[in-house]
């Protein structure tokens, strides 16, 4: 399935390209066939990054990411078929779609590109039965998506990609703009979605109820790096990265203290919010070690933590 | 406690394109000193309307209706820009847009001092104060830089310490906390609270997240289609909410078993002028629902619901 | 700017169209006929607006004028919109290499003075109709490769355009389908706005003896003509003018229209501050 290994990726700005941010940093993931993988963690942690490059939207500066052992890094851009395999749904679901575009051109272009579908007939049966799937009338094919609510549009986004039967769908906060009640009704799509069709998902989002509501294992990011991944489950009962700790405590409303931005080059990127960190922190940057089963934690000092659950 | 803001019967219709739209219908509301009123509601429920009524900064064109008294006076537009930044503040939603991004942060908030006459001499002073009570990291710094090289959270909390800096006493926060991960939107959340709570000032939060509005506020009133439905005190709001829009919101939440309402967005409906605004979407709407509009019915504590089926 | 100037504007281009398109039908004189003893008359029932110093009758002069000026106008803007927006494309959405080099040509020739420029190479090729479409063409694509570059740049970044890569559609696909038509509105407004300018600039360089040569009754040059005679009889240099002036203005008018138009649906389509007021 889909890895990243030792991924790195630095954005240049500026009128020289001087200026450098490093948004992701010796990340390495690997997602299993069909699960739904959640990525939580602080915003601009590099969470969205690492959906991008994993939608070949961006080449990582560093590394490699690779899909069924077929392998795109730099100068050496994605292969079509894991292009045409892993798709995308994105914060905005007006974003997805081009405002001069009806729906139903928008639904049918990328069928047609590819050749998905022979016939006219065939195209016009598919689009019909994917908006059923999604719960939607004929009569959104005619509208421009601004004469669409959000929840609806964002059906519409998922009915678009779920069309080209991706198997690893990217959902970068797909609910975070909807209102509760479409909320929910879009994570019950995906998760029908996932049981029939048994497509894999990369979840990322920031709000742990829902990705509670959908993952089974999931990473928390900081500062552009993996800083622990496991079951959710594992991580929300036995935490062992500080991050972690914070970051679960602050989602039930316990108070937590305030987190500086770090600015760590080389070490730790928690270290300057640590209370443990010692010298090989800010020297060294921890690698991802398992400390039991699929549990795995980014941190010189997951020994001390082990006790410190609140 | 005696009644700081005090909102009568307060309807907003605003004219587009030739058509009338009402944003707020009759809105009673009551909010004591020192009080944390929790307004929540889905897009489009009037929230923001409210708010902009309160401060006076509707956009032209918005006819309004109905009272707002404030400390025993009823507002003017006369009285607005008098009490806009002294005794009222918004915080706005866009922190990005909010502040002008050629002038530096220290800049901004001079000008709020300037007009506050507090002495040259002391405006260093209490800009530093006052950026330190809003937790900014290395606040020294802050007044000499200007919005761009500030982060969105960092901007956040000018922006508040900008509101703070007159010592108002009704605070309306819209949105603090919208797209923020859990430890940033606690640290708001407690920030906010410890902020209201030393200077015992009355809080309006406008969000759609049911949980910050238990956590920060005493008393939540919930809107839906420009109409309060219920309110009901804050520590109560997760097990006895009685309205079924509220319900319906409680029980659509991930943590709450993701229940879908029956009919979510269906067509849109005609705005029922009449009746309740829920009964189009409503499982257990009465015949009489739909015709008249239920009363804000009392039921103890504090709580009160306008819902055909309990009045 | 309200819908009655808009229209106005339109209704006066319109016209002017009709004008250069049936010309010699509304006027019973001939435009090169001389009449050496009605020199420089003024209007009256037989010549509406006057004579010139040939004795020819202004009217019909201006009528035929029409031709030219929106000649050179649509011939001109059309080239450089072309050009313009094919290079705009390539460079906005291309190779960032590409790009810096063509963007470093596009500024050093909008260094260059365009008036004077034009008006040296109009020189260089001597007066005429082409060689002075070829003049105004020369830089003109420049201002539109720049227009269209930077609207790319940003419509690169849209959402919709980053969905159409994940998609997997083609680089054609997206710029065809994706990105011009979202360029289109604001192009239309851009020309119609330079269309005056084009308009302008012909008439000056016939004025100055470079663009359309005498007998034919091009704007510029009844204006050079009649400038002569201005103390004694104004109105040959008049009338010219005020054409001038009026289809600048209306081709201006046209695009401040347009502007507020376009942009005013742009903001229906795109935005969602619209559609979340209608939910209320």
């Amino acid at each position: 399935m889909l890895e990243f290994r030792e991924v790195e990726m630095v954005f240049r700005s500026g009128r020289s390209r001087k200026r450098t941010v490093r948004a992701l940093n010796g990340v390495s993931l690997r997602l299993e066939d069909g699960e739904i993988f959640g990525l939580m963690g602080e915003s601009g942690s590099g969470k969205s990054t690492l959906g991008k490059l994993a939608l070949g939207l961006l080449a990582p500066t560093r590394g490699e990411i690779c899909w069924n052992e077929t392998c795109w890094r730099k100068y050496k851009p994605m292969p079509k078929e894991a292009r045409l395999a892993i798709q995308g749904i994105f914060q905005n679901p007006y974003g997805a779609f081009n405002p001069r575009h009806k729906i139903a051109y928008a639904l049918a272009e990328p069928l047609v590109r590819h050749r998905l579908v022979r016939t006219k007939e065939a195209r016009d049966a598919a689009v019909r039965e994917m908006l059923r799937r999604v719960s939607l009338g004929e009569e959104c094919l005619d509208k421009y998506p601004s004469q669409l609510s959000g929840g609806q549009v964002q059906r519409l986004a998922l009915a678009r990609i779920l069309l080209m039967q991706p198997r690893l769908i990217v959902a970068d906060e797909p609910t975070t703009m909807l209102d509760l009640s479409i909320q929910a009704q879009v994570i019950r799509l995906l998760q029908t979605i996932h049981r029939e069709t048994g497509t894999a998902f990369l979840f990322i989002s920031h709000d742990l109820p829902v990705v509670a509501s959908l993952a089974r294992r999931a990473g928390i990011m900081y500062g552009g790096r993996l800083v622990e991944v496991g079951l959710l489950d594992e991580l929300m009962s036995r935490p062992r990265h500080p991050y972690t700790h914070v970051f679960f405590a602050a989602a039930a409303e316990q108070a937590v203290p305030e987190l500086q931005d770090g600015g760590q080059k080389d070490g730790c990127p928690y270290a300057v919010n640590c209370g443990q960190a010692g010298n090989e922190c800010l020297s060294t940057a921890p690698r991802l070690q398992p400390v039991a089963g699929e549990h795995y934690v980014a941190c010189h000092r997951a020994d001390l933590c082990k006790e410190a659950v609140p | 406690m005696s009644a700081l803001l005090q909102i009568d019967r307060l309807s907003v219709i605003y004219h587009i394109n030739g058509y009338a739209l009402p944003a707020l219908q009759e809105v009673d509301l009551h909010l004591a000193a020192g009080e944390k009123l929790g307004l929540v509601g889905e897009s489009g429920a009037g929230k923001t309307t409210l708010a902009g009524a309160v401060m006076g900064l509707l956009p032209r064109g918005a006819t309004v209706k109905g009272k707002i008294i404030f400390k025993g006076k009823i507002l003017s537009p006369a009285h607005f820009a008098r009490l806009r930044g002294r005794e009222m503040v918004l915080i706005p939603q866009n922190v990005y847009n909010s502040l002008n991004p050629v002038l530096s942060i220290g800049q901004q908030m001079e000008d709020l001092q300037i007009e506050g006459k507090i002495p040259r001499e002391k405006r260093q002073a209490t800009m530093l104060n006052l950026l330190q009570k809003v937790r900014l990291p290395r606040p020294q710094a802050v007044p000499g830089s200007y919005p761009h090289q500030l982060s969105g959270g960092m901007k956040q909390r000018v922006l508040l310490a900008m509101g703070l800096s007159r010592s108002p006493s009704l605070v309306l926060a819209d949105e603090p906390t919208k797209g923020l991960d859990p430890v940033r939107r606690m640290g708001i959340l407690s920030l906010v609270r410890e902020l209201v709570d030393r200077n015992g000032q009355s809080l309006v939060l406008i969000t759609h997240d049911l949980n910050a509005a238990v956590y920060l506020c005493d008393t939540v009133a919930l809107m839906y289609r420009g109409q309060l439905v219920e309110i009901i005190p804050a520590s109560r709001l997760l097990t006895a909410g009685l309205h079924p829009y509220t319900r319906a919101l409680l029980a659509a939440a991930p943590e709450r078993g993701l229940g879908i309402p029956a009919r979510v967005d269906g067509p849109p409906s005609p705005f029922p002028l009449h009746g309740c605004p829920y009964s189009p979407l409503c499982e257990l709407c009465l015949p009489a629902c739909r015709k008249e509009k239920p009363p804000l019915f009392p039921v103890g504590h504090g709580h009160l619901v306008r819902c055909g089926q309990i009045a | 700017m309200n819908k009655l100037t808009f229209r106005a504007a339109a209704l006066l281009l319109g016209l002017l169209v009709i004008i250069a398109l049936l010309g010699p039908l509304l006027t019973p004189h001939d435009p090169y006929s001389q009449n050496l003893d009605l020199r420089l008359a003024p209007p009256s029932g037989t010549y509406w607006l006057g004579t010139d110093e040939l004795g020819r009758c202004i009217y019909t002069r201006l009528l035929l004028g029409t031709r030219y000026s929106l000649l050179i106008g649509v011939v001109v803007v059309t080239v450089n919109a072309l050009i313009g927006t094919l290079l705009g494309l390539l460079i906005g959405y291309g190779p960032k290499s590409i790009d810096s080099a063509v963007m470093g040509v596009i500024d050093i020739l909008m260094a260059f003075p365009g008036m004077i420029l034009t008006l040296a190479v109009a020189g260089i090729l001597g007066p005429g109709l082409l060689n002075m479409i070829v003049a105004l063409t020369l830089l003109g694509w420049v201002s539109y490769a720049r227009f269209v570059r930077g609207m790319v740049l940003s419509l690169k970044e849209e959402e919709y355009v980053e969905n159409a890569r994940m998609l997997g559609l083609g680089h054609m696909t997206i710029l065809v389908k994706h990105i011009l038509p979202n360029c289109l509105g604001p192009l239309l407004i851009y020309a119609s706005m330079n269309m005056a300018g084009v308009i302008l600039m012909a008439a000056g360089l016939s004025f100055l003896g470079l663009g359309v040569q005498e007998p034919y009754p091009e704007w510029g040059a009844m204006l050079n003509k009649g400038k002569n005679f201005l103390r004694t009889a104004p109105h040959p240099a008049i009338f010219p003018g005020l054409a001038i002036m009026l289809t600048t203005l209306a081709f201006n008018l046209l695009g401040d229209g347009l502007r507020d138009r376009l942009q005013g649906e742009d903001r229906v389509i795109g935005g969602k501050r619209l559609e979340t007021v209608s939910k209320i």
